[in-house]
């Protein structure tokens, strides 16, 4: 019987991250899901609620509430648009008549991909032998706080058969996105991704495994600028090419 | 209590003490309270009623003398352990000296406790004031109360009790029944509410710590530097 | 924003090595004892959920228990006064102070002091008063000011406390932390024998025995209300709580939360003044009740902030503090839970920036004991800033522009397909390493990366092509 699931890609993985989208299918297919794409979504309302812009955010939180309406399934790659809609939309919409209920049913039925695959699909991370043997870290993004513990999302690593897996010291501290904060503060931002850095290099890995598109930009060009040598990649792309339906990326 | 009290405290959770607690009644209770009040840094030693006297005088004899009281005697530094007496200069070593004691008036085993070491320590009268409190090498007190689950003992002021005589001298020698000994904070706080509180009821668990330069861990800072306490069955 | 005292006092910050390397070690350490000692507890997440409700009903039946509790002390022989303002806890202090001939004052660590100004008004008033924690001693021999709700010195090395015991005491120069410590323990000792007035914070204040706790590890703070004749207890409104008997929830919490230890070393229970009989033990005790804003905080949808126990776990759990330390925020209350307070009792157009200095990380909110939404709480004092118009006007209509682009489908494509065109600026390959004026801060620190060339939409496509070529 397979799965119905809408996919919600969300804007900074659809812009910046395309391929990560493309794995996300590719998995959730490979593990019986009819995987559909609603055109007309666009963004969750993230930046614009944490940035205090809420009626804004009312706005666009409605939009994925009717655009996502009917799905039994509504999966996304990352944990901050899931959070969003799971605990603050609907908290946005509390007084809203038309919205409120509809808003508690969506969160109820979305899900972060990793959770999604752990939980519903009951995937067994044990039995998929990993394609790329370089040493690999994983990232714990913030906005997993109140979906995975760090030792849940790090198992979707370190669960692979074969991994060469480097636990990452300091793993419950922020790596200085944060949106807007990273702009407006850019230096405490980098002073916080400075030690994030010397965290991974520390590691001896050579591939970071971030399942945070924000996370991933801001690491990955900090690691640029310092010249540290490291690829990055979504548990979907890990996941997507150990089961061979994407050629790996370097 | 009015109605509208009632209506108020009848909003307020009651927490099952069940699901509070960390130690149970049937523990045993003195060996908790032995093994947490070691970890925090106090020493604890068990003896009988018929021979508390004679505990106490060894432990004078064989302690040494803690850092804090070895300041006040201008002899020089060196960082004395209460809980590992070995390797400390012991009384024997340190010729003519005499400890200064002040002991509770109301204490069950007073008198067991000056015969014995009537030879070897001066007792200072505590009601003859402030000079008597601050030149005491050590306190020697009984207790309201101790608490398992915290290896804590609880002090409290009374009538003929001083405050002080747990805190100003550098050692506080605790005596503690075993029947003293509750589980829980939960059974203490949950027993004190029934009861006329006194004026001060200090909960002591160690001795005066600091960590306040460079988070270095420093004890005997205003409070006693050693506190020693004697179980008694 | 950029230009702003905080922004300057950041700059200052980061480029302090020293501050720096005295923070983030003794964070990561306190964070690894706390972890530890929660360990240990196996209910701890019950607790802090009890504890949560317990704060959350005093704080919708506040006046009650106030009431309650008022009773009680006075019923034990003490004497109660309200003070709405700062201004007004201050004089009333100064008052008993000064009915009572009192001159010479010791004082307990406490932040609530710090608040009000005590010190100063007391010294202005003509009362001598000496800290007595040992950090709160160092700072005030140094002229600084505490860093840390709970250590207050984090941000000093041994060698700047052993200068200011030098200067200040005239010892002879060393850094040996445990001689220092005895040096401080020599002089405040004389001070303890001759001082005639105590004030001290309340860490918890049981409304029915009108019982105050007062929780601390040094013994100046069982010193502080024992040895004067007149012992001040000033307590925030929020500090009141039912029962003596919550008390041990709190307790199981506060420390380990705090510092990784089970419990503080010392809790004193005062419950009035010195009985007939009792051989010491102050003859006076009062208790001002300070509201300065807390009314105000608690009828607003911040109210949650007034759970704070004070414990400073988030300080050490944040890595904005770790990095900035307590000074930069000037508020007598750092940290995540200062973001909050300082706008909130103060004036929250100097502390604008305060609350948006922030990743909205949220290991604050999994480390609070009693579970304030610490992060959610940010996104609503931002959310004030908007619609009060307090966030610069070129943020706003940035945000109000890309939000209007982004909701609907077509202004949706128009942007990313412009951010595509315009990241060709300052590109290097597929990354952005440089930027113009006015976004040159951006790429100031590190690179961006740019759009994809090809959106998920459009691979989707093509994956539905070669989806349906395979089905056949």
């Amino acid at each position: 019987m397979s799965v119905d699931v809408a996919l919600f890609v969300t804007c900074l993985t659809d812009t910046f991250h395309s391929r990560v989208g493309i794995a996300v299918v590719r998995v959730l297919r490979h593990f019986g899901c009819n995987v559909h794409f609603p055109e007309e979504q666009t963004c969750c309302g993230q930046p614009a609620y944490n940035n205090g812009f809420h009626d804004e955010a009312v706005v666009m939180g409605r939009r994925m509430v009717d655009v996502f309406a009917g799905f039994e399934h509504v999966v996304t790659p990352s944990g901050s648009c899931a959070s969003m809609v799971i605990h603050h939309t609907p908290e946005l919409l509390a007084d809203d008549a038309a919205y409120a209920e509809p808003s508690r049913k969506l969160a109820e039925r979305t899900w972060e991909f990793g959770r999604f695959l752990t939980e519903v699909l009951k995937v067994d991370l044990a039995s998929i032998p990993v394609r790329d043997d370089r040493p690999m870290t994983y990232h714990y993004s913030c906005h997993h706080r109140g979906i995975m513990t760090p030792e849940q999302a790090t198992g979707m690593i370190r669960k692979l058969s074969g991994v060469d897996y480097r636990p990452l010291d300091n793993i419950d501290q922020c790596c200085g996105f944060g949106g807007a904060f990273g702009v407006i503060y850019p230096q405490i931002s980098d002073a916080m991704v400075t030690d994030k850095l010397d965290c991974i290099a520390r590691t001896g890995a050579e591939v970071v495994v971030c399942s945070e598109a924000g996370c991933s930009m801001t690491i990955a060009g900090a690691a640029r600028r310092r010249g540290l040598s490291v690829t990055f990649k979504h548990v979907a792309e890990v996941l997507a090419e150990a089961l061979g339906l994407m050629d790996d990326k370097r | 209590m009015s109605t509208s009290d009632k209506r108020v405290v009848a909003g307020l959770v009651e927490p099952d003490p069940a699901s509070v607690r960390r130690v149970q009644l049937t523990d045993d209770l003195v060996a908790v309270f032995s093994q947490r009040a070691s970890a925090v840094g106090m020493c604890v030693s068990r003896t009988t009623a018929d021979n508390v006297g004679a505990h106490v005088a060894n432990l004078l004899d064989t302690m040494g003398k803690p850092r804090a009281l070895l300041e006040s005697l201008a002899t020089g530094t060196g960082a004395l352990s209460a809980s590992s007496p070995t390797g400390s200069p012991s009384l024997q070593e340190e010729k003519g000296f005499r400890w200064k004691l002040l002991i509770e008036p109301s204490l069950f085993c007073r008198s067991s406790i000056t015969s014995t070491l009537a030879d070897r320590a001066d007792l200072l009268d505590a009601g003859s004031g402030d000079k008597a409190m601050f030149t005491a090498h050590a306190g020697i007190t009984g207790v309201t109360a101790a608490v398992a689950e915290t290896g804590s003992l609880v002090c409290s002021s009374g009538p003929d009790l001083w405050r002080g005589m747990s805190l100003i001298p550098p050692v506080h020698i605790a005596v503690v029944r075993v029947d003293q000994i509750v589980p829980d904070l939960v059974d203490l706080l949950g027993g004190l509410s029934s009861c006329r509180l006194p004026a001060s009821l200090s909960v002591i668990t160690g001795p005066s710590k600091t960590a306040d330069i460079e988070g270095i861990l420093i004890t005997g800072v205003h409070g006693p530097g050693a506190v020693w306490i004697c179980v008694v069955e | 924003m950029s230009g702003s005292w905080f922004y300057r006092n950041v700059a200052e910050a980061l480029a302090d090595d020293a501050l720096k390397a005295a923070i983030a070690s003794t964070s990561s350490k306190k964070m690894a004892s706390r972890a530890a000692a929660v360990r240990e507890v196996e209910n701890f997440d019950t607790l802090r959920d009890l504890a949560k409700q317990i704060k959350q009903h005093t704080l919708d039946h506040l006046d009650h228990y106030l009431d309650e509790f008022a009773r009680n002390v006075e019923a034990s022989g003490g004497v109660v006064h309200r003070a709405a303002t700062a201004e007004q806890a201050n004089a009333c202090i100064l008052g008993i102070a000064r009915r009572n001939g009192l001159t010479s004052c010791v004082k307990v660590k406490s932040m609530t002091t710090e608040e009000i100004g005590l010190t100063a008004a007391l010294e202005g008033g003509g009362v001598h008063t000496v800290e007595t924690d040992l950090g709160e001693f160092i700072v005030q021999i140094d002229d600084d000011r505490p860093s840390h709700i709970v250590t207050p010195i984090i941000h000093k090395n041994r060698k700047q406390v052993a200068t200011a015991m030098v200067r200040e005491l005239g010892i002879e120069y060393t850094e040996d932390p445990e001689t220092l410590t005895m040096h401080a323990r020599r002089h405040l000792r004389g001070v303890f024998r001759t001082c005639d007035m105590g004030v001290s914070g309340v860490n918890f204040a049981a409304a029915d025995t009108g019982t105050i706790c007062i929780c601390t590890n040094e013994g100046n703070g069982r010193l502080t209300v024992t040895r004067p004749k007149v012992h001040v207890a000033l307590m925030g409104i929020e500090k009141v709580i039912p029962r003596l008997a919550d008390l041990s929830i709190f307790l199981k919490i506060l420390a380990r939360s705090s510092t990784g230890q089970p419990i503080t070393v010392y809790n004193s229970l005062v419950t009035g003044p010195r009985r007939r009989g009792d051989r010491d033990g102050p003859e006076q005790l009062h208790v001002v009740l300070l509201d300065n804003g807390r009314s105000r905080v608690r009828l607003s949808e911040y109210r949650e902030a007034l759970q704070c126990i004070r414990c400073g776990a988030c300080l050490n759990a944040c890595p904005v503090y770790r990095r900035i330390g307590g000074h930069a925020y000037d508020s007598t209350y750092p940290g995540p839970i200062g973001k909050l307070l300082a706008p909130l009792l103060g004036d929250s157009s100097r502390y604008a920036d305060l609350p948006q200095a922030s990743s909205l990380c949220g290991l604050c909110k999994e480390v609070c004991p009693v579970q304030i939404d610490i992060p959610g709480l940010l996104v609503k004092l931002r959310r004030d800033q908007v619609t009060g118009k307090n966030v610069p006007l070129m943020r706003r209509l940035g945000f109000r522009l890309a939000s209007a682009m982004l909701t609907w489908p077509r202004g949706y494509h128009l942007g990313r397909q412009m951010a595509r065109w315009l990241s060709a600026i300052g590109a290097e390959g597929e990354w952005i390493a440089k930027l113009p004026p006015p976004v040159s801060e951006w790429t100031k620190y590190h690179d961006w990366p740019r759009p994809a060339k090809r959106s998920f939409r459009s691979l989707w496509k093509e994956e539905q092509l070669s989806q349906r070529r395979n089905e056949k």
